[in-house]
């Protein structure tokens, strides 16, 4: 048992190791974000455009929100180039969520379904009528939840290949504030145009 | 004993009128790109590009809270139709800020200039009978340039002394 320990324990090691190395994380990764723009026109044009050349496309783009794929080796360089197209990213938010488990379910459940209709259809040849009415009532109901499976698992796959990115685009507005009285006096000294005269008179 | 607490009082309105004096000369620490220039008796700083900040005072009257006043000046420029681009606190330690308001409160709104989008910066804490006014504003690329050393510039607010 003593000589057999030092084995026992490298078998254990080695498996442990390998479970580390091998284990594969399918992660379906997103962001959202929330930017402050002049122009959400431009800002959208600019944001597709680089989507586009990094490997990506844009989903949905209208006048206050953008949708894209992108790959998500690109995700990193996203943050600079928010920044670089608007005044301000107001929320910037990662999420990753491994989809390994439910990839391994789905798949499962297409391997046994494919089974069963295997089965089905070798008794298929040699049933008789009721019995062959039987089989393909099942094999109707089969074949539906495979194509289910089918595309969850391209919905799946198809999340881990390309990021989701959802940029909300606040315009910054092009409405000239209007001067509203306050009841409060200092309140009625505020505001950016009587700032800008008043400092850049160099009086008050 | 009655000696005592009238020097007390006498001493008490002295300080206070004092601090009401010195509060006029509310200012920052310069953060570095930026000029210092004083003009009606005000802490004013330029950068480069005309990015102008100001630190002034104004009298808590009617007396109120830090959350009220900023509360008021919010939904003041807002239905003014100035746009909001951002809100948050800063920490003002060197201020003799009231316990019940020991921070500050600001807020980036962006409003045109011309053909120029502007960025205005708004910051307001209490010191003592006065509140604190910070403005600051420039061209949205360039303010954005200098925003993060506003922003730290905020915590170093401090009464210059007469």
């Amino acid at each position: 048992m003593r000589r057999l320990m030092p084995f026992l324990m490298t078998v254990f090691f080695l498996s442990f190791v390998s479970v580390g190395l091998f284990a594969q994380q399918d992660l379906a990764q997103s962001v959202s974000a929330q930017i402050a723009v002049a122009s959400p026109e431009q800002a959208a044009m600019s944001i597709s455009t680089w989507a586009e050349q990094h490997g990506g496309y844009f989903v949905v783009r209208t006048l206050d929100r953008i949708s894209f794929r992108v790959s998500p080796g690109s995700l990193p360089a996203l943050r600079a180039e928010l920044d670089s197209v608007s005044f301000q990213v107001l929320t910037f938010s990662p999420a990753a969520r491994d989809v390994s488990n439910e990839l391994s379910t789905v798949e499962a459940g297409i391997t046994s379904r494919n089974d069963a209709v295997g089965r089905i259809m070798k008794f298929l040849a040699t049933s008789d009528v009721p019995a062959t009415l039987a089989f393909e009532k099942e094999l109707n109901g089969l074949v539906s939840e495979i194509e289910r499976l089918e595309g969850r698992k391209r919905f799946l796959l198809d999340s881990v290949a390309l990021a989701r990115v959802d940029v909300g685009l606040s315009s910054t507005q092009r409405k000239v504030p209007a001067v509203l009285p306050s009841s409060f006096d200092w309140i009625n000294t505020l505001g950016l145009y009587r700032f800008l005269n008043e400092t850049r008179q160099g009086g008050r | 004993m009655r000696l005592r607490a009238a020097a007390l009082a006498v001493a008490a309105v002295i300080a206070a009128f004092s601090v009401s004096c010195t509060t006029v000369g509310t200012r920052l620490t310069t953060p570095s790109g930026f000029a210092e220039f004083q003009a009606a008796g005000e802490y004013r700083i330029i950068s480069p590009e005309g990015v102008v900040l100001r630190v002034r005072t104004a009298e808590n009257e009617p007396v109120q809270t830090l959350d009220f006043w900023a509360a008021t000046l919010k939904r003041q420029l807002s239905q003014s139709g100035y746009a909001l681009l951002a809100e948050g606190t800063f920490d003002p330690t060197k201020l003799p800020t009231p316990s019940t308001s020991p921070h500050g409160d600001y807020f980036e709104w962006s409003a045109p200039v011309g053909a120029e989008d502007y960025t205005y910066l708004t910051a307001i804490a209490l010191a003592v009978d006065r509140i604190v006014i910070v403005e600051a504003a420039g061209p949205i690329e360039y303010y954005k340039l200098h925003a993060e050393q506003i922003h730290k510039a905020l915590d170093t607010l401090t009464i210059a002394g007469p």
